[in-house]
């Protein structure tokens, strides 16, 4: 949104993670601005980093995982020089929470659904049990289980997968966290209860006003919710600008081509458009752009050397030498120009409104 | 609730039934019947009276279930009655008796031959496998009324239930006409309440333990007799005097000698005697309690320490052990810490040294025995745990700020622990059977010998009765393991439930 008040900072962050004695970096040099009381998106596919990004941002990798440079910096400090668990336990769940994929696994199955809820608001806000209870049943109206009382004692099993997410949605907002970071939170829910949790948090994001990032694939999701996207192709974020510009008007190939992937945009008759080839590994150092070996439109100079980023706009920024004045003209696929045209549309029909 | 819990007795009755109908089937079918006198110590004494030796056979062979048999003087006393004179006439060489019994026992299907040497005639007739089967059902349970007696010596045997105190002054409900005067009673013994009543009859222990019943060859007490000062009042005297008997035991006697007569005021004065070391079934479970009481207390401590520890130090050394444990033969490491208990603690390595009256004798054999109980433990929460911290749930306990101890031991270890618990009941009870290795190393008088050598000796009773005690408990150990899990899961029910919504 226009508040331009940024709430966390991450300036060239590297991930490394050594697995069966090689090293891998899942994070290839990441800066990203969050900005109080957006909605973010991160897109990609998988393996692109969309997740280990935010696990660093509440020092949740992996025991075989490290952080090899760059900063993280959060209420105005760096997150990064957080050493023991006890530091960041001021920090995950409180001031920033998550929410997972799979409401079916995130509780434990044979504990109370109460105290699961229960559990962090006597930890982090130190109160008594009545008074955490009365906080918890609030929460359970508010992301609207009904019966609260009764349903306070049951199990997880007794609840069905769209309401465990509503509960855990609860659990993470029971410390009033500045961050909510939503894992894919729709994934492993059926259509119309996606629906339901995505108004939900949207709705919760205005009474609490915390700032929301959501990792998520699904691009129906993104235009949905989101007021900024990021897409992130192995481990890099290669493009990033507010949802109208990434749909209306994307200018990285890797955007494009995920675009032509939407079964929504396919022409009649025509193949719906797969990206060919597969990601890079990331054991090897990349040279140049990621993405050049699967791109169409891949110039000689994207094989040589990485590209910076370009802007676009204030707000639009794309990493791919096909923004260079120097770059040949290249033609969007059909898809892009389809949005393109309904982009133009709606900026008229907007000034045309601003006009009256 | 109620409904699932009489669907499953019914399911174990009839489990029970078939495994021990299979037994009996194979016990009579296919163990040969001349093998049973493997063991008998009386046969080689015998063995050069062949009148006797026959007639001793099929004694047995009656006495087992196999046969009917019936002798030439048997027969005559059937036909005349036991004291007539015509008893002693019938056997006389020329009587006209033996055409008869030929005739008459050949008519009831029993196959008639003459003794080598007196030459008198004996029937014998095979029990039909299904009888046989049957005959073991039908006395299987005895239950003992005021009416069981029928003493024509006796007429004036009284019959009813009363209220009195036993020689230890503990309340008890005894009974006349009965088999078993106390019928009834109270004691600081396990189960502390006992009962005559109902009492199971799986046959005599035959070659070994000759005669005794197989349930007290298991049950009742081993070692010499222990002897005590009993002061009581026999017909209004003070009497008092020394005796070993287990007056709880006490069966109806028809004729009364004069030693009798000082101690009791009725025909019940045959009992046990009650001795200084505990049963079979005792010194194996009371082993096995304490040991599975330290496998669980070490195991499942270390597991979860190994858990937590994940690839670290402490976690190999665990790893380490369980492996030794598992892949060393079991004899071997309880050799090995035989003799460091010997040499460096200066226990006994024999149980009888010190006898079961020395707790000491006791150390050596549990902690051997958890040696193994201890690797499996720990092995099994090890694996639950591991698995458990790899789920969702846990995950997402961290990122909502909870301590790694918090997420442990208020979220993993409890869930780990629903498998454990389940098999505890299965491990209790399993005590019973005994432990086969670590007993014969000890000579630990307990039960974990009884079934080889039942096998190795014939002793077809004694095996039938085992295989249907152990199949009874195993199932209401699974069946007991069933309901602790539904106190400790609440997603587990007994019920039918609705579906979850």
């Amino acid at each position: 949104m226009d508040q331009n008040k940024g709430i966390l900072k991450v300036r060239d962050l590297v991930v490394k993670f050594r697995v069966r004695r090689r090293e891998l970096t899942a994070i290839r040099s990441v800066s990203l601005d969050l900005y109080e009381g957006e909605t973010l998106a991160i897109v990609g596919e998988s393996g692109s980093g969309k997740t280990v990004l935010t696990k660093t941002f509440t020092g949740m990798l992996e025991s075989n995982g490290r952080i090899a440079a760059g900063s993280i910096e959060f209420e105005g400090r760096n997150l990064l020089e957080l050493k023991t668990d006890k530091e960041w336990e001021k920090i995950r769940g409180v001031k920033i929470a998550t929410v997972f994929q799979d409401p079916m696994t995130s509780l434990n199955p044979l504990k109370r659904i109460g105290i699961q809820i229960t559990e962090v608001i006597e930890k982090h806000q130190k109160l008594p049990p009545e008074e955490a209870r009365r906080i918890a049943l609030t929460l359970m109206e508010k992301v609207g289980i009904k019966d609260v009382e009764k349903r306070f004692y049951d199990y997880p099993f007794q609840y069905s997968g769209g309401m465990r997410q509503r509960i855990v949605i609860a659990i993470a907002l029971a410390c009033k966290p500045r961050i909510l970071i939503c894992d894919e939170p729709t994934t492993a829910l059926d259509v119309t209860i996606q629906a339901q949790i995505l108004d939900l948090i949207r709705s919760l994001q205005r009474d609490y006003g915390f700032t929301t990032i959501y990792i998520t694939h699904d691009l129906g999701v993104v235009a949905n919710v989101a007021d900024r996207v990021a897409v992130m192709y192995s481990g890099q974020i290669v493009e990033y600008g507010s949802v109208r510009e990434i749909f209306y008007d994307p200018r990285h190939p890797y955007t494009w081509a995920l675009i032509s992937s939407l079964p929504t945009l396919a022409r009649k008759g025509e193949p719906l458009y797969a990206i060919p080839g597969t990601p890079p590994t990331l054991f090897n150092e990349i040279k140049g752009d990621a993405f050049a070996p699967r791109n169409r439109y891949a110039l000689g100079i994207d094989f040589e050397e990485e590209p910076p980023f370009f802007k676009v706009s204030e707000s639009h920024y794309a990493k791919t030498w096909l923004l260079d004045p120097r770059a040949p003209f290249a033609d969007p696929p059909h898809a892009v120009k389809l949005m393109r045209k309904k982009g133009n549309i709606y900026a008229e029909g907007g000034a045309a409104e601003a006009g009256k | 609730m109620l409904g699932y819990v009489v669907k499953r007795v019914f399911q174990s009755i009839l489990s029970v039934l078939i495994v021990s109908t299979l037994t009996l089937f194979l016990v009579y079918s296919c163990v040969p019947r001349q093998l049973v006198f493997k063991g008998d110590l009386v046969l080689p004494k015998i063995a050069n009276k062949p009148d006797e030796y026959n007639d001793y056979k099929f004694r047995t062979w009656e006495k087992l279930g196999y046969i009917d048999y019936m002798t030439q003087q048997e027969y005559a006393q059937e036909v005349f009655g036991a004291d007539s004179p015509n008893v002693s006439q019938a056997l006389l060489r020329d009587s006209s008796f033996y055409e008869k019994f030929r005739t008459d026992l050949s008519a009831r299907g029993y196959k008639v031959e003459a003794l080598p040497i007196s030459g008198y005639l004996y029937a014998t007739k095979d029990v039909a496998l299904l009888t046989r089967v049957f005959r073991w059902y039908a006395k299987l349970i005895q239950i003992d009324h005021p009416y069981r007696i029928q003493d024509p010596n006796n007429p004036g045997l009284k019959r009813g239930y009363f209220l009195t105190r036993d020689w230890g002054g503990g309340l008890a409900l005894a009974a006349s006409g009965t088999i078993y005067k106390y019928q009834i009673w109270v004691d600081d013994s396990f189960p502390f309440f006992h009962q005559n009543i109902v009492r199971l009859n799986m046959g005599r222990s035959y070659p070994t333990f000759d005669g005794v019943p197989v349930l007290d060859v298991i049950s009742g007490g081993q070692g010499r007799s222990a002897r005590r000062e009993i002061r009581t009042t026999v017909r209004g005297e003070e009497v008092s005097f020394f005796t070993s008997i287990d007056e709880h035991s006490l069966k109806y006697k028809p004729v009364l000698d004069r030693l009798d007569m000082n101690k009791f005021e009725d025909n019940y004065a045959d009992g046990n005697l009650t001795t200084i070391d505990p049963s079979m079934l005792g010194t194996s479970f009371t082993i096995g309690m304490y040991s599975l009481l330290l496998s669980l207390a070490i195991g499942l401590t270390v597991g979860v320490i190994a858990a937590m520890k994940k690839d670290r130090i402490f976690d190999k050394i665990t790893m380490a052990y369980i492996v030794f444990i598992s892949s060393i033969p079991t004899l071997l490491y309880i050799a090995l810490f035989a003799r460091f208990g010997m040499k460096v603690l200066g226990l006994p390595d024999k149980f009888p040294f010190l006898g079961s009256q020395n707790i000491l004798s006791y150390i050596l054999p549990t902690i051997s025995l958890s040696l193994g109980g201890i690797a499996g433990e720990a092995l099994w929460i090890r694996r639950y745990m591991v698995d458990q911290m790899n789920a969702d749930y846990v995950k997402f306990s961290r990122s909502k700020g909870l301590s790694q101890a918090e997420v442990f031991f208020k979220h993993i270890v409890r869930n780990a622990l629903i498998p454990i618990v389940h098999s505890i009941p299965m491990a209790v009870i399993g005590t019973l059977a005994g432990a086969l290795i670590t007993e014969s190393f000890y000579a630990v008088p307990g039960m974990g010998k009884m079934f080889p050598s039942a096998i190795s000796d014939y002793n077809n009773a004694m095996i039938i009765a085992l295989t249907f005690i152990f199949t009874v408990v195993s199932i209401l150990a699974i069946f007991l393991g069933d309901i602790l899990v539904t106190f400790v899961d609440p997603r587990i029910s007994l019920a039918a439930r609705k579906e979850a919504r």
